[in-house]
């Protein structure tokens, strides 16, 4: 996907439109974390060396090339099958819950055999994961290019509502698409040296947004997550239901109190 | 009911704060013994499992060897209390129970919205430490807790862990050490 800022005119309605079909919540999950598949945050204005600066910086997953959410999923993983559209060939793979499709390059999950853990959200240098804790178990959820519609022959939500078209969808491995188009101009990725995990959405702006841009949204380090810690504490769920009906972690609170609010001193 | 991940971490804290209170028949019943059996189970720790499960299975008294095995460790022995459960110990030139790591640790708490309940309580127990954790996971503060156990617990938890070690005679108490590490460690 390319994100055309030259055109974006920052009224949040691919977030919205994302919103209303995937049904995310707002808000923040209880790890904190923003609960979003697609946002537009907006930058600026600020000075650059270009000049004042005023743009958007409108994100979602960018179903990277080398995933770092994929790798920390902690579900025992199945055997899968992979067909691709265009060739019919077919590729089998052991996957997790969480994988990067081996033809079209979209990171999905499978919300059945998703633990719910946050692992992958964790992992993610861009925060475009979250836990949905929205009813029944708690699952990780993500921006999925909209698979569901493709299949249907429509575009991604985002993409359908863009009232500027500042959002194209199309098939970066074709020289001749709109996409790629873009690319030769000049769309960047959203990396750097320490962050570089082959992010598929680009961004094209003109000299002083795009360093806005650029110093602004592009992630400082690839997250140092306790992993161990926050598998572990997921793997163990159903002695943790036992633990949890010991009774005896109530008691616990009685040690160390809240220190009085300033209201209660007085 | 939903579980987020942050609030098991908080149980695991308040878990094993609990496993080192004095053990008597208000907690440590047979539903105990069961939750940590399956919890060192799920961690994949079946020998620590086992070991537990043969040593409460020995005698029809198990509670008695465990009461004597906690005075001996953590409150007195003869000639000396083997492995005091309080920071400062290890952090103090001269082993100092309430040392001035303790008045650090006592300000953290403060600074984060949480006092100690009893005017003599001192601060750097073992267990107040690991409350204090759960304290901080349930408010979503990942990098406090980061930072506590890093600059507050870490320093000495390792050698108060090496003497329990080296010197328990009961599998619990073993056990439970390396499960309070294993949690708390730092990692990759």
């Amino acid at each position: 996907m390319i994100i055309d800022l030259e055109k974006c005119v920052g009224c949040h309605a691919c977030a919205i439109a994302c919103r209303a079909e995937w049904e995310v919540p707002t808000g923040k999950d209880s790890a904190q974390r923003e609960r979003r598949r697609n946002w537009v945050l907006r930058l600026g204005p600020s000075k650059t060396p270009q000049g004042m600066a005023s743009t958007y910086y409108p994100g979602l997953c960018n179903h990277c090339d080398k995933p770092a959410c994929v790798d920390v999923c902690p579900a025992d993983k199945v055997e899968a099958t992979f067909t691709d559209p265009k060739s019919g060939a077919t590729k089998t793979m052991q996957v997790a819950a969480t994988w990067k499709d081996p033809f079209n390059g979209t990171v999905q999950i499978d919300k059945e055999r998703c633990l719910g853990c946050g692992a992958c959200a964790d992992a993610c240098p861009y925060s475009a994961r979250y836990v949905n804790e929205e009813g029944g178990e708690p699952k990780a959820d993500k921006c999925t290019f909209c698979v569901e519609r493709l299949a249907q022959g429509l575009e991604p939500a985002c993409v359908q509502t863009c009232l500027a078209r500042a959002r194209i969808f199309g098939d970066l491995s074709d020289p001749n698409s709109e996409v790629a188009k873009y690319v030769q101009k000049g769309a960047v990725k959203l990396e750097n040296a320490k962050v570089k995990i082959g992010p598929n959405v680009r961004y094209y702006a003109n000299k002083r947004d795009m360093h806005l841009l650029t110093t602004t949204s592009i992630p400082k380090t690839m997250p140092q997550a306790n992993l161990r810690r926050t598998i572990m504490a997921r793997m163990l769920k159903p002695a943790m239901d036992q633990v949890k009906n010991l009774g005896m972690l109530g008691l616990a609170g009685v040690v160390i109190a809240k220190g009085l609010s300033e209201d209660d001193k007085q | 009911m939903a579980q987020s991940t942050s609030s098991n971490m908080a149980d695991i804290y308040r878990f094993l704060a609990q496993s080192l209170r004095y053990p008597d028949s208000s907690w440590l019943q047979a539903e105990y013994f069961s939750a940590l059996d399956a919890f060192l189970v799920g961690l994949g720790w079946d020998a620590e499992a086992a070991s537990i499960r043969r040593s409460i299975s020995e005698s029809a008294d198990w509670l008695e060897p465990l009461q004597v095995e906690h005075t001996r460790l953590f409150v007195n022995a003869v000639p000396a209390v083997i492995a005091p459960p309080y920071g400062s110990v290890y952090l103090s030139d001269d082993g100092m129970l309430y040392g001035p790591s303790a008045e650090k640790t006592k300000l953290f708490y403060h600074e984060q919205g949480f006092d100690l309940v009893g005017e003599a309580d001192i601060p750097d127990h073992l267990t107040f430490e690991l409350e204090f954790l759960a304290l901080l996971v349930e408010e979503g503060k990942s990098d406090e807790e980061e930072f506590f156990l890093a600059h507050h617990f870490r320093p000495w938890f390792p050698k108060f862990k090496a003497r329990v070690v080296c010197e328990t005679r009961h599998h619990f108490y073993r056990v439970i050490v390396n499960l309070i590490d294993f949690f708390t460690r730092e990692e990759m």
